[in-house]
């Protein structure tokens, strides 16, 4: 049975004059570990940044646990929501600083300093994180692997119930993207977290997610799990890119396989619309 | 070190600040064209016939006031609209608000109504609530403050004002001039002790509400995105916080003309002593303010006595020296923002 | 042609050249001038620029020439003078159409705007703020003979140092000097200091100005009280007389508060270097002084 955790209806929002999504509808289950796909520029970010405020809804609903959120204060929130964006802004503070941030929406209004309760959990998650070690470094100083961790840190002090990440492992080396990945994994099963990211790497995508939501052109066009969304027509009518899908040997998950250049018999365009099928 | 440490260590630090206020405010009551010693004053406010008692209520303790009130609010209002910002360049007369006020004042002499019994202060704050309101009007688009957009503005607003000033200063008289310019240059010269007071309790006032907003300014080092994540309502706060220090530089402009590079430097230096966390960076800023501006004020008096110069210049220099030095020290510098 | 007739030729081509370059040079400064200061009374046409040298010229009765003034100069109506500028940045054009003879300017005017006027062949004199009664006499004269009145003006200067010598003499009696502060300005606070004519009022009625050994004028209040001058006089055309009246009499103890000789003075009268305008102040200063010595 699923439980409608996050539950979006009819959502439209856009950019005044440019691009917008119209009448998108989106439900995830509570303890989801979900991922949006699709080619730059497909409407991923938009609908990302409708879920966490950033952009004003034209139109339709977002509830997260029966709480429509725009019915909320900031606050309120981000008791609730967490997100970690794709280039975090740094500022002159301490990585412990930085994490202890997460806890500023649980303090009460005129209150400025954390408590024990509130050490502990930022000190949990910098552990978790690896980051214990440089909690007395600045941010401006560490590496941007580092600086991604403190940031999910972060996030995850909030002790939200929702995490939404924006392409956490984008510009990342094959070590912190392993990392996030697993630890994120780990927390989705062990604590319950519902998890929302874009990911643009598809094995990621397939290896991690329960569930993929496919956009094109501002569209969700296939919802599901990844056996169900990763296929080669799929692919090639969202992305316009011949690929291979194996299982992968021990997983049995799918993992694509990109061609080289003439090995299909069909040529890859370079047209920005990918194919109609 | 611990948090605990950490607070113990600035907890001092602040402590010491308020002994070194202390310490400045004596001193410039003691020092002058008349020299007291410290260990006198009590006897000389006790004999309220004496000439030096006269020099030191009419004289000395207003100006001492005031350098207090005006120092540290400028101080305090430099640290705000640079953790709004984001700009390490940014004080409180980057929005143009002393360009506004200058223009009112000019206004003022030129035309004549300053004699008409108006005080000229009244006339700088009007001018800089002009300002400000033309700043806040263009800045809001979609309801939302553009912080990027404010600066630009302010900047345009300050270029213009300066071209009106001069415009306005060709065509006037010496005596005009004269009185234009010395203005522009900074004076604590204000003898009427109502507006000392208000002004110190204005700023105290000031100094109160601006605890209030500890944790957004915290949050606000992130970013504004970062910060709307976090729960902080950025467009509110930055609209109140920018109203709140408008409000207070028109003041000080208002009764002591143009003072600046106290609230550019002396931030810089708070931060650099304290750190960037608001919860002591902003009594910090506010006490080193209050006895930068004492001792601006007191070597105005001294250095080429008996004559006095404008506190503009002293600020103006001691702050560009200042200035200079901290951007040549590398270590220094990592901490500016 | 010969030889003879190609030198000829070119001589003549060569005394023409001369000529030019002489006469064109001649037109920068000469023309115009008359043929030595001696010559008073040849000027007919005079723009002044200077309200004092305005108002000197009326005193001598020699309002007819006039032709031209600032837009700070006080002259009747019916004289039909023509504004040609301020008393710092005189209107070049009007003062040429007006084609004067001679153009009085202050010492304020930029080096420029004088070179300006001379290349259009103008006679320019400059009457500087005179630094003491003296100064102010000779060139009082000086006017005088410019504007054929000379002998008028060497009496009214000769009755004016009689008036002075005699307050001297009075003064002498006295045997002490009360403490003099002249204030002519308020934000700063501006005093009058030795060098200028103003310094003469003081000492002219017998007293020391409190600010005898500075060589600038801006003064902090608490030097002006830790002097205790017995007398203090606001010389100010009506804006800050009255609030910085108040502000002094504040310091009670200070003697000039305490005894109520805080005066007004008006800058109309007191600031323009006239004779005229020099001996109604000086009277004016004289009277406070004595009333003031009476308690």
């Amino acid at each position: 049975m699923r439980d409608n955790f996050l539950e979006i209806k009819g959502l439209s929002c856009g950019y005044p004059g440019g691009f917008s999504l119209k009448s998108l509808n989106l439900t995830l289950p509570r303890g989801a570990f979900a991922g949006i796909i699709g080619r730059n520029g497909s409407g991923k970010s938009t609908l990302f940044k409708s879920i966490t405020g950033d952009i004003r809804l034209t139109g339709g609903s977002v509830v997260l646990d029966s709480a429509a959120l725009t019915g909320l204060t900031l606050k309120e929130k981000a008791r609730r929501i967490a997100t970690v964006t794709q280039f975090v802004e740094t500022g002159p503070v301490t990585v412990r600083e930085y994490v202890l941030m997460g806890r500023i929406p649980w303090l009460d209004s005129f209150s400025y300093s954390y408590s024990a309760a509130d050490t502990e959990i930022a000190e949990k998650y910098m552990a978790l994180t690896g980051l214990t070690e440089l909690s007395e470094s600045l941010v401006t100083g560490i590496s941007g692997g580092e600086l991604q961790l403190t940031a999910i840190a972060s996030a995850l002090t909030q002790g939200p119930s929702l995490l939404l990440l924006d392409e956490p492992t984008a510009h990342l080396d094959i070590h912190y993207q392993a990392m996030i990945m697993d630890m994120l994994y780990r927390l989705n099963r062990e604590e319950g977290l519902t998890v929302l990211m874009i990911i643009h790497d598809l094995n990621l995508a397939g290896g991690y997610c329960d569930h993929l939501i496919m956009m094109n052109n501002g569209e969700i066009s296939v919802e599901g799990t990844p056996d169900e969304v990763l296929t080669p027509e799929n692919i090639r009518s969202a992305f316009g890119a011949d690929v291979l899908i194996i299982s992968h040997p021990i997983t049995g998950k799918p993992v694509i396989i990109s061609n080289l250049p003439g090995v299909s018999g069909k040529q890859a365009t370079n047209d920005s619309k990918p194919d109609a099928e | 070190m611990s948090s605990k440490g950490r607070g113990l260590k600035y907890g001092l630090m602040l402590l010491s600040s308020v002994f070194l206020l202390l310490l400045s405010f004596l001193c410039s009551l003691a020092i002058g064209e008349v020299p007291f010693r410290l260990v006198d004053v009590p006897s000389i406010l006790s004999d309220t016939a004496s000439m030096e008692y006269g020099i030191l209520t009419h004289i000395r303790i207003p100006r001492t006031v005031l350098a207090l009130a005006i120092g540290g609010s400028l101080s305090l209002c430099g640290v705000i609209l640079q953790g709004i910002y984001r700009n390490p360049l940014v004080e409180p007369y980057t929005l143009g608000i002393s360009g506004g006020a200058a223009v009112g004042v000019t206004l003022a002499i030129v035309t004549g109504l300053a004699i008409k019994g108006i005080p000229l202060s009244i006339f700088g704050f009007a001018g800089a609530l002009v300002t400000v309101f033309i700043v806040y009007a263009l800045s809001i688009r979609n309801n939302r403050m553009s912080t990027g957009k404010m600066v630009l503005i302010g900047v345009m607003i300050s270029f213009i004002s300066s071209s009106v000033v001069m415009l306005l200063m060709s065509m006037t008289n010496a005596e005009q001039l004269h009185g234009i310019i010395y203005w522009t240059m900074g004076s604590l010269n204000e003898t009427d002790n109502a507006v000392v007071l208000t002004l110190l309790g204005v700023s105290l006032l000031m100094l109160a509400s601006t605890l209030l907003f500890i944790v957004p300014l915290n949050a606000m080092r992130l970013g504004e995105s970062k910060a709307r994540h976090l729960g902080i309502n950025t467009n509110t706060i930055i609209r109140i916080l920018f109203v709140i220090t408008s409000l207070m530089t028109g003041s000080c402009i208002a009764v002591a003309g143009i003072i600046g590079f106290v609230g550019l430097i002396i931030p810089h230096i708070s931060r650099m002593l304290t750190g960037t966390d608001y919860r002591v960076l902003l009594p910090a800023a506010f006490l080193n303010g209050a006895i930068f501006l004492i001792w601006c004020d007191i070597l105005a008096r001294i250095v080429i006595s008996p004559n006095e110069l404008p506190i503009g210049v002293i600020t103006g220099i001691f702050g560009g020296i200042a200035f200079i030095f901290i951007l040549s020290s590398r270590r220094l510098k990592s901490r500016l923002l | 042609m010969g030889t003879t007739a190609r030198l000829i030729q070119k001589a003549g081509l060569f005394l023409v050249t001369a000529v030019f370059i002489v006469c064109f040079s001649g037109c920068g400064g000469s023309a115009g001038q008359p043929a030595s200061p001696a010559d008073a009374g040849i000027y007919s046409k005079v723009v002044s620029l200077t309200p004092s040298v305005t108002r000197s010229i009326y005193q001598l009765g020699a309002q007819d020439i006039l032709t031209g003034c600032s837009s700070y100069c006080e002259v009747s109506e019916l004289d039909s003078i023509t504004v040609s500028g301020s008393v710092i940045g005189p209107d070049i054009e009007k003062i040429v159409s007006l084609k004067p003879d001679l153009v009085i300017l202050s010492d304020f005017v930029s080096e420029n705007d004088v070179e300006t006027l001379e290349k259009f062949g103008l006679k320019v004199e400059i009457f500087r703020s005179p630094g003491s009664f003296e100064e102010l006499c000779s060139e009082f004269i000086r006017l005088g003979k410019m504007v054929g009145r000379g002998k008028e003006a060497e009496l009214i200067v000769e009755e004016s140092r009689e008036e002075v010598r005699f307050l001297q003499e009075k003064s002498k009696e006295e045997d002490s000097k009360p403490g003099i502060f002249m204030q002519i300005g308020a934000s700063p606070v501006f005093s009058v200091i030795p060098g200028t004519f103003m310094d003469d009022y003081i000492t002219f009625t017998g007293a020391k100005n409190i600010a005898a050994e500075l060589t600038n004028g801006i003064v902090g209040r608490e030097y002006v009280v830790s002097k205790n001058p017995d007398f203090i006089f606001i010389v100010t055309m009506g804006d800050f007389g009255d609030s910085e009246k108040v502000q002094w009499s504040r310091f009670t103890r200070m003697n000039a508060a305490r005894e109520n000789n805080i005066h007004i003075i008006d800058a109309r009268i007191a600031c323009e270097p006239t004779p005229g305008n020099f001996m109604k102040t000086l009277r004016i200063m004289a009277g406070y002084l004595e009333n003031g010595k009476k308690e």
